[in-house]
């Protein structure tokens, strides 16, 4: 498998073990929204391989942000931000905008969960891993299945140093 | 089943009680070890399908996420099981994940004898509604067996109990039962052998063991009503025989008193008479010269004489039946005493011939005097009767404890009546044999001897020719 792939897939994996206030969903048949910020990292297979999957018994659509500008109406729209990693250096500006709010943030940007990212794809040994940031997570309302958090690495933010 | 038919009531009982209450006790255990098998058995099913949910569940993440490690740490922890051989996660159509084997090794099949030697559970693994994959955990019956050998035990050491304790019972309850029927066997005994009625059966139930004792007793009550009343009555009988035999007794000494005065009073009155006559008769004698006369005085004088006889007949036979009860008696060869008799009769009867056939040897009991008596009788009794030139026959042989003494004489046929031959003053000779010194004693005296010896007399006619046959049989000491 593709890494774009591998990461895609993960992504809309991490959908299955978060779960999002009820307030976040307009209505019963709304879909999941997958946003991507910046510049589309996956090609168009590794998107295929996600579109339209069951997350949590809703459809998952992916919206596209090439701009890596987010309106109020996205941040409120979207489930999954990934932000690609065109977006490094506005990353601290993006996470202010978002502030708290219940969306489950994903990125390959170094250093994405100790920036205050919620979920960072890391590749080690030929394979992706990921870590986590549990009190961002905890502060955006969301609340993730443990069964990921005993995978993952867990981080802290910036100043209070990695948990290992 | 003959062996069991032959024991005794109470070992019956008692083996009926164990028997059913073993077999009721042995299907209960059975059951239950059964029972308990099939629930032990669900029940490791149950624990092991939980684990695979757990563990199934715990490994949703890394099944998605493809971490190996931590799946591994999650079946791992079924080593604390020491049951789980296998187990092993599967990838949604894909080949194995992760696989746990027991650090103990497989399974050893052979060792439960063709029993079932495993528990196999598999569970989807579901995320989202959706299976991604399927774990599988294979656990040996270690603890099933040896909870079912515990099992076991236990329920042996329980029916052990159960036997104890209801040997016990039975052993008590079986006497309700037995003792009453032993009590009466016991009863029965004593009365067959000792014949005493007099036993009577303790216990009292109101069922039928009892109504049997009742019955029993009140048989034995009856009896000994009944034997009493028997006994009663044998002494009665006995007191009136005795008194029969008494006044019998008093009877014949009163006639024989009663023949010796008439005989006395007859000797005495007629003797005056006698004297009367006679001293008349030598008158007529002297003072006739008539000789013609002398005929008619010899006459008087011979009827005179016969008179004389008749009178000491009389009284012979009066002492006769008073004396001849009283008589010594003493062991007597009758073989020898008439041998010795043999001589004399040859010597005085020269009409008749004898024919002799004695057994030696034959000893009685008796007066010597008395049975030659009796014996002289016989013989001249025959001789009277015989038709001249015939011989009298005379015999003696012994018959089981009996000497029998026969004489038998050809003649005329024997009467009618022949059993009044012995009886006092009867002679049935015809008129030409009379004699004047016959006045019928001699048969009586015969049957008198005979009967005081303890035998008896019995007479017959001769089948093959005219005359006759007199028994006498008599107790051989």
């Amino acid at each position: 498998m593709e890494e774009d792939t591998i990461k895609a897939v993960y992504t809309y994996q991490f959908g299955k073990f978060t779960e999002w206030p009820a307030t976040k969903f307009g209505h019963s048949e709304a879909t999941l929204n997958f946003c991507i910020l910046g510049a589309n990292p996956f090609r168009r297979s590794a998107l295929d391989a996600i579109e339209n999957k069951q997350v949590r018994g809703r459809h998952l659509k992916i919206e596209l942000y090439p701009s890596g500008l987010l309106s109020n109406e996205a941040i409120a729209g979207c489930h999954i931000l990934f932000i690609s990693a065109s977006e490094k250096n506005r990353l601290r500006s993006i996470l202010a905008e978002l502030h708290h709010s219940p969306v489950l943030t994903v990125s390959d940007i170094g250093n994405f969960a100790q920036q205050g990212g919620m979920i960072a794809l890391v590749k080690s040994q030929q394979q992706v891993r990921f870590e986590i940031n549990s009190t961002a997570l905890r502060h955006a309302g969301l609340a993730i299945s443990s069964k990921l958090l005993e995978l993952a690495k867990l981080v802290r933010e910036r100043g209070s140093g990695a948990v290992p | 089943m003959r062996a069991f038919v032959s024991l005794p009531i109470k070992h019956k009982l008692m083996f009926i009680i164990m028997l059913t209450s073993s077999v009721a006790v042995l299907f209960m255990a059975i059951a239950s070890l059964i029972d308990e098998a099939v629930k032990e058995r669900q029940s490791i099913r149950n624990q092991l399908e939980t684990l695979a949910q757990i563990i199934g569940s715990r490994s949703t993440g890394a099944l998605t996420f493809d971490d190996r490690r931590t799946a591994e740490e999650s079946l791992n922890a079924l080593s604390v099981k020491s049951n789980i051989v296998h187990a092993v996660i599967q990838r949604a159509n894909d080949g194995v994940f992760v696989e746990y084997r027991s650090p103990k090794g497989g399974l050893d099949a052979s060792s439960y004898w063709g029993f079932a030697h495993k528990i196999e559970v598999s569970k989807d693994i579901v995320l989202d509604g959706e299976r991604i994959g399927r774990i599988r955990i294979v656990s040996n019956m270690d603890d099933f067996y040896s909870n079912l050998v515990d099992q076991l035990i236990g329920t042996l050491i329980i029916m052990m109990s159960c036997f104890g304790v209801s040997f016990v019972i039975a052993s008590r309850l079986q006497k309700v039962i037995s003792d009453p029927i032993s009590h009466l066997r016991k009863a029965m005994n004593t009365v067959s052998t000792h014949q005493d009625y007099s036993v009577r059966v303790a216990g009292r139930a109101d069922d039928e063991l009892g109504a049997l004792t009742d019955g029993f007793n009140h048989m034995l009550q009856q009896i000994q009503i009944r034997d009493a009343e028997l006994a009663s009555y044998r002494a009665n009988l006995e007191a009136e025989i005795a008194a029969r035999t008494k006044e019998l007794a008093q009877a014949t000494r009163k006639r024989i008193s009663w023949l010796q005065t008439l005989a006395r009073f007859l000797r005495h009155e007629l003797k005056n008479a006698t004297v009367g006559v006679r001293t008349s008769l030598e008158l007529i004698e002297r003072r006739t010269q008539d000789r013609s006369i002398d005929a008619y005085i010899q006459r008087a004088r011979k009827s005179m004489g016969f008179m004389n006889t008749l009178l000491e007949s009389v009284g012979d036979a009066s002492s006769l039946e008073a004396s001849i009860y009283q008589d010594a008696r003493s062991p007597l060869d009758l073989s020898e005493l008439i041998s010795t008799c043999m001589e004399e009769y040859r010597s005085s009867y020269s009409t008749n011939g004898f024919v002799v056939k004695c057994v030696a040897g034959i000893a009685i009991l008796g007066n010597e005097d008395r049975v030659r008596q009796m014996v002289d009788k016989l013989v001249s009794n025959a001789i009277d009767h015989s038709k001249p030139e015939t011989p009298i026959i005379i015999s003696l042989e012994k018959r089981e404890n009996q000497a029998i003494l026969s004489i038998v004489n050809e003649g005329a046929k024997l009467p009618e009546d022949k059993e009044r031959m012995f009886e006092l003053f009867v002679s049935m000779r015809d008129s030409k044999h009379r004699r004047t010194d016959n006045l019928g004693l001699g048969l009586y005296i015969v049957k008198l001897v005979a009967e005081s010896h303890g035998g008896q007399i019995e007479v017959r006619d001769l089948e093959d020719k005219e005359g006759a046959i007199f028994s006498v049989t008599l107790p051989i000491i």
